[in-house]
């Protein structure tokens, strides 16, 4: 395919290797975070951590929707079934536990829950459906939000009235701020996300180059997109600098998607907190929907409990989101936390690091165990 | 309407309103809705960057005076040079498919 496998070519690959290898000093050790759950699982997924010298550490950060949001809020969502709602969200919300079940329970005990691909199904299927209601649960970082402005533009402006959006979109700069003042975090250069970056462009990490002093890349998704973004923040740290450099210029521009953003600025303002899970309350990290669009706000149509769950104390979901705890640290992981039956949302989705790591790295270890040599 | 490894959709482009695709340009989808226009030019250039990562290493290997015999640097550049644009020319006119 274009662009992928020239990408994936095992020569360049091995070329890259040997420059990071050079340019790794052997005496020192270094720990750089990869921000995006995409990166995560293209990670595990291609075994680049195996493919790395053991002094580069790559730890994951808390760019995955899915596992940022608290439970409370898959609860308030779920709880909207019970007035007859249709619920849609996207595939990887499906199997999401809430207190009283997933999604795909609530589907299964009889509650009309539906996947859809886009924002935009979910309103196909209002206009299909006049006499029902349909609720279209929101999640995702800047990459996502534009295309759930759009979509409550356009519910606006045809006046569908019985479409409804449960707003639980985040904002991803907050979230590595909430990173860097965090006390037990070491981190010394990011892997900027490359999907969010096509929205909101490369000028706001700046504030990470230049007040914090660590060099940040923004980085694509495929194996040589990530080892030559390591490869750049190598050369930043031999030389001293800490600058917001762009790796994935194919795609992202530096100005972001202005079309997308003025959609953001249309149609959502941002909460003064949100609860992110494992992290606590982040203020400023979480966009709501502007008064100008309150007929499609499901949280002022329908009464949300406004459910507060701790999460299950065993679990460390909060410390591996972090990147203070491996996966396979937490005591739970692969025993009572599976992906067939998830605890916490780091083991559901695809780019959860604990997902990642149960399907790349904890199989391949049960095969070694179960295949002697 | 776009082509996903084989399999036709119909994407809305209204984000890329500032700048809009045409028939033919690779874009970048998420949820239904163009995100970005892939930008071939810098798609080579950044091919040829990595493609050039082993020249760079003779370079420093020069530069740091590995191997007394400098002839036997020498040729390895320009044949290098001539070898990376190919690659990746050929594998993208290869891979166009829409």
């Amino acid at each position: 395919m274009k662009f992928v496998d020239e990408f994936r070519d095992a020569g360049v690959i091995a070329k890259a290797v040997e420059e990071i290898r050079h340019l790794a000093e052997p005496a020192r050790h270094y720990r750089f975070m990869e921000v995006c759950g995409g990166h995560t699982h293209a990670i595990y997924r291609f075994g680049l951590k195996d493919l790395l010298p053991p002094n580069i550490e790559l730890v994951h950060g808390p760019g995955c929707p899915v596992c940022v949001l608290p439970m409370g809020r898959i609860d308030d969502g779920l709880a909207m079934t019970d007035s007859g709602v249709i619920f849609t969200a996207f595939g990887d919300m499906m199997r999401v536990p809430g207190t009283r079940g997933s999604p795909l329970e609530f589907k299964a005990r009889g509650a009309d829950v539906r996947i859809v691909y886009s924002p935009a199904d979910a309103l196909r299927l209002a206009e299909k459906n006049p006499e029902r209601h349909v609720m279209f649960f929101a999640i995702g970082f800047e990459t996502t939000a534009p295309s759930t402005a759009l979509t409550l533009m356009r519910a606006k402006a045809r006046g569908i009235r019985n479409f409804s959006v449960f707003c639980n979109h985040v904002t991803i700069i907050p979230g590595i701020r909430a990173i860097l003042d965090s006390p037990d975090m070491r981190i010394d250069a990011f892997l900027g996300p490359g999907h969010v970056s096509t929205v909101i462009g490369c000028r706001p990490y700046e504030w990470i180059a230049r007040n914090e002093g660590k060099p940040i890349v923004v980085s694509g998704f495929e194996p040589l997109d990530i080892l030559q973004s390591v490869l750049m923040l190598l050369r930043q740290l031999r030389n001293g600098e800490a600058k917001v450099e762009n790796q994935y210029k194919r795609v992202v521009a530096w100005e972001g998607n202005r079309a997308a953003l003025r959609a953001i600025a249309e149609v959502f303002e941002l909460r003064n907190y949100f609860e992110w899970r494992g992290m606590g309350f982040i203020s400023q990290s979480a966009l709501r929907i502007r008064d100008s669009y309150a007929e499609w706000d499901a949280e002022r149509r329908f009464s949300v409990p406004g459910i507060r769950v701790t999460d299950p104390k065993a679990a460390q979901c909060g410390e591996v989101l972090k990147g203070v705890l491996k996966p396979a640290q937490c005591k739970l992981f692969g025993n009572e936390c599976t992906p067939e039956r998830p605890i916490g949302a780091l083991m559901v989705s695809s780019e959860g690091s604990c997902a990642a790591y149960y399907n790349y790295e904890h199989r391949k270890a049960l095969t070694n165990i179960a295949v002697p040599a | 309407m776009v082509d996903v490894v084989g399999v036709r959709r119909y994407i809305d482009i209204a984000l890329l309103q500032d700048d809009p695709p045409r028939v033919g340009d690779w874009v970048l989808v998420h949820v239904g809705f163009a995100m970005s226009k892939v930008s071939e030019a810098d798609a080579l250039e950044q091919i040829r960057t990595l493609n050039a990562l082993g020249e760079s290493e003779l370079a420093r290997q020069e530069a740091e005076g590995y191997g007394s015999a400098a002839e036997a640097v020498v040729p390895a550049p320009p044949l290098a040079g001539d070898q990376s644009p190919g690659p990746p020319d050929g594998a993208v006119g290869g891979g166009e498919s829409s």
